[in-house]
């Protein structure tokens, strides 16, 4: 057996009051209380924010920041959209379609919406899948280039001038298929990046077009469920190691290298577990107190948000507000 | 002592339970505005100040009547809404 001395190099220190100034990670035996202590990181915690004025679920992407963010449509087949300040959501003007399983990212006043599934055909989702892009410049939604071919519950992130989309399943409805293909889009129109090693669908996205992260999803065809992650460089993908568990419809925020991600379909039911990222391994952090799946997600891995979503009782406006554990003296115990 | 408390409060949004809150008890939400409770003292006071008490078997009964309104809704859909992939059927749930 190990040793912290054998670990650190020195043995624990006993002071009969706890130190001033400890650094990261340093430990020592507080003999006045009779206990080991520690200067560690804590747990993030989820605290309650304000609940969206109309409930949805099918939602993909991420928006903004904690105080900033934007509900873009979503199921059940909604154009309502909603901004969200960071205490309240505000009903604005909405978007020109209502499908499904929509995708959202950008800012607050400059998002991107775009992909969905239609009950039945329409113009901008001819074989129900959605070809339609829109874009939100904080008061309106307006006409972006169309998607390529009709998609939903496709993973998408990056700002409105520079989005990058990636997993998700591809019309036509007769003979839908999780093709391998990304793309990108500069504002204007959408074309081709980096293919997937292989095709997924609601899969969690964060980051920018030239570097995010993608996590779990479900395979081609919709099965199995999946725990492998992926890196996008604005080119090709590399794996990094595993989400803790398989799942999809995981929420994500934040950056490659510094994200995170709640809740999720797990089967067989929907989670409150989070777990974040710091470019190198997950750690689980505080859980949500709904579990939910297919939420909008925005911010950073210090201050994010996580929005509406499919609960076990059904849509939901709730919104939950993240925020990133921070360095503190703790009683160290073997629990 | 049980585990849990069991309550009905209402989300009213921001400050409904905090990022305090959650380090100071379990906390979790299911339908009908069932909330579960870590059975503390804080979270006894949280149950109190926000909602009501309920015991485990009448808050399952709130969870289940709305599972069930929901379960009733989609069995009402079309044949083709049911196939849609997407589309799952409610499930029950069972409150810890």
């Amino acid at each position: 057996m190990s040793t912290y001395e054998n670990l650190h190099g020195t043995r624990v220190n006993v002071v009969s009051s706890n130190p001033s100034n400890p650094k990261e990670g340093e430990v020592w035996y507080n003999s006045t209380s009779g206990q080991l202590k520690g200067y560690v990181l804590g747990l993030g915690s989820f605290a309650s924010g304000g609940t969206a004025n109309t409930a949805r679920d099918d939602l993909m992407g991420n928006v903004g920041t904690q105080t900033a963010s934007l509900l873009g449509g979503g199921g059940p087949g909604t154009s309502n959209t909603e901004e969200y300040d960071g205490t309240s959501w505000t009903e604005v003007n909405n978007r020109s379609t209502s499908f499904f399983r929509v995708t959202n990212n950008g800012t607050q006043t400059a998002a991107l919406g775009y992909g969905g599934y239609s009950p039945s055909p329409s113009p901008t989702a001819p074989q129900r899948y959605s070809i339609s892009t829109e874009e939100y410049d904080g008061t309106n939604w307006t006409a972006g280039g169309n998607f390529p071919n009709g998609v939903q519950v496709a993973g998408g992130t990056g700002v409105q001038t520079a989005s990058f989309q990636a997993s998700g399943i591809f019309g036509p409805y007769t003979s839908a298929n999780w093709a391998t293909t990304t793309n990108e889009y500069d504002g204007s129109s959408w074309s081709n990046g980096g293919a997937m090693p292989a095709g997924r669908d609601i899969s969690s996205v964060t980051g920018i077009q030239t570097a995010a992260i993608m996590v779990g999803g479900r395979g081609s065809g919709g099965s199995p469920n999946l725990n492998a992650v992926l890196y996008y460089d604005g080119s090709s993908w590399t794996s990094q190691p595993n989400y803790p568990e398989a799942g999809h419809g995981i929420v994500g925020s934040g950056t490659q290298t510094a994200a995170m991600f709640a809740a999720g379909s797990f089967p067989p039911g929907r989670s409150t577990n989070a777990n974040t990222w710091d470019g190198s391994a997950f750690a689980t952090t505080g859980s949500l107190s709904t579990a939910r799946v297919q939420g909008i997600g925005g911010g950073t891995t210090t201050a994010a948000i996580v929005s509406a979503g499919s609960t076990p009782g059904g849509a939901t406006g709730a919104t939950e507000e993240y925020t990133g554990g921070s360095l503190a003296v703790k009683t160290l115990t073997t629990s | 002592m049980e585990n849990f408390l069991y309550g009905v409060a209402e989300n009213t949004g921001k400050g409904f339970f905090t990022a305090e809150d959650r380090r100071n008890f379990f906390l979790r939400g299911y339908p009908a505005n069932v909330w579960v409770v870590g059975n503390n003292p804080k979270g006894a006071l949280w149950v109190a100040d926000k909602g009501v008490f309920k015991t485990k078997s009448e808050a399952q009964a709130l969870v289940d009547a709305e599972v069930q309104a929901a379960q009733a809704v989609w069995d009402a859909q079309t044949d083709e809404e049911k196939a849609d992939p997407f589309n799952t059927r409610p499930s029950d749930v069972i409150l810890p």
